[in-house]
């Protein structure tokens, strides 16, 4: 078992229950959004290994990332 | 330690930073982009159709069950670790490890299936359908579609599972075994965008 990969994979966890309890109150859409951000580039960085390949993808996949959220924030 | 050390370092993915091709292939991170476009784009939309909607939009969030989709947060991002595992114990050439992380990993996906299957069910008891209003029309087509890709990767990591049991995956050839995980991690991805814009916010 990759340690990396349980220690990114409890991060995962710990901030999917954290936007969880601030949903409930009521916090800010852009916190939201941000949480889940940060999620997807963990995923895509690690999981996926994104972040040892081509700058383009990294670029691509982020790019199209902050186009969704910045769309949702300014659209909610 | 300086074993465990090795070990992690044996099991990371080797540099590609010089190379135009991804884990898995240029073809399934074409379909990545394709599908984070498309979900992106009814995201857009959901959010969008809210300004014309609000009222319906606050009636229709209360109806829904942000403890099961929590849950199924969770079950995801489990079953993105367990085949980030399983594709490290290839390259390592533990094909029994391998094996039993991705079984692991399917288990997750039918895990999320039969959540989201209670979640219908729970709707269609209350009495709401595909077509009730804006919010669940688009509810059901950005869940659902995302739902019919689970079952796909599900299906896909049991095929995976039998390659290696069979040898065709190995620790010198592994591209099908990426290109499978990728798609799988993809779904993680497009639910980690859903879960806040139809649930929390």
């Amino acid at each position: 078992m990759n340690r990396a990969l349980t220690f990114i994979w409890l991060f995962l966890i710990t901030l999917t229950t954290a936007s969880w309890l601030l949903a409930e109150r009521h916090v800010l859409p852009s916190l939201l959004l941000g949480l889940a951000a940060v999620k997807f580039t963990l995923v895509a960085g690690w999981f996926m290994e994104l972040r040892r390949t081509h700058r383009f993808w990294q670029v691509a996949l982020g790019g199209l990332l902050m186009i969704i959220i910045t769309g949702v924030v300014w659209l909610a | 330690m300086k074993n465990q050390r090795h070990d992690d370092m044996s099991t990371a993915c080797q540099d590609r930073s010089d190379s135009w091709e991804p884990p898995g292939g240029l073809l399934i991170w074409l379909l990545v982009m394709l599908e984070v476009v498309t979900f992106g784009a009814g995201i857009l939309a959901f959010v969008w159709q809210e300004r014309g909607n609000a009222a319906e939009y606050e009636q229709g969030r209360l109806l829904l069950n942000q403890n099961l989709a929590f849950a199924n947060t969770l079950v995801l991002l489990t079953g993105g670790w367990f085949m980030a595992c399983g594709l490290g114990a290839l390259r390592k050439g533990e094909k029994l490890c391998a094996r039993s992380w991705t079984i692991a990993a399917l288990l997750t996906g039918v895990l999320f299936l039969a959540l989201k299957l209670i979640e219908y069910r729970q709707k269609a008891a209350h009495g709401i359908q595909f077509g009730e209003d804006t919010f669940f029309t688009l509810y059901y087509l950005l869940t659902g579609f995302h739902f019919v890709h689970v079952l796909v990767a599900v299906v896909l990591l049991g095929v995976l599972a039998r390659s290696v049991r069979l040898g065709h995956s190995h620790a010198g050839d592994h591209q099908n075994f990426e290109a499978g995980a990728v798609f799988w991690h993809m779904c993680d991805l497009i639910w980690l965008l859903l879960y806040p814009v139809i649930y929390l916010l």
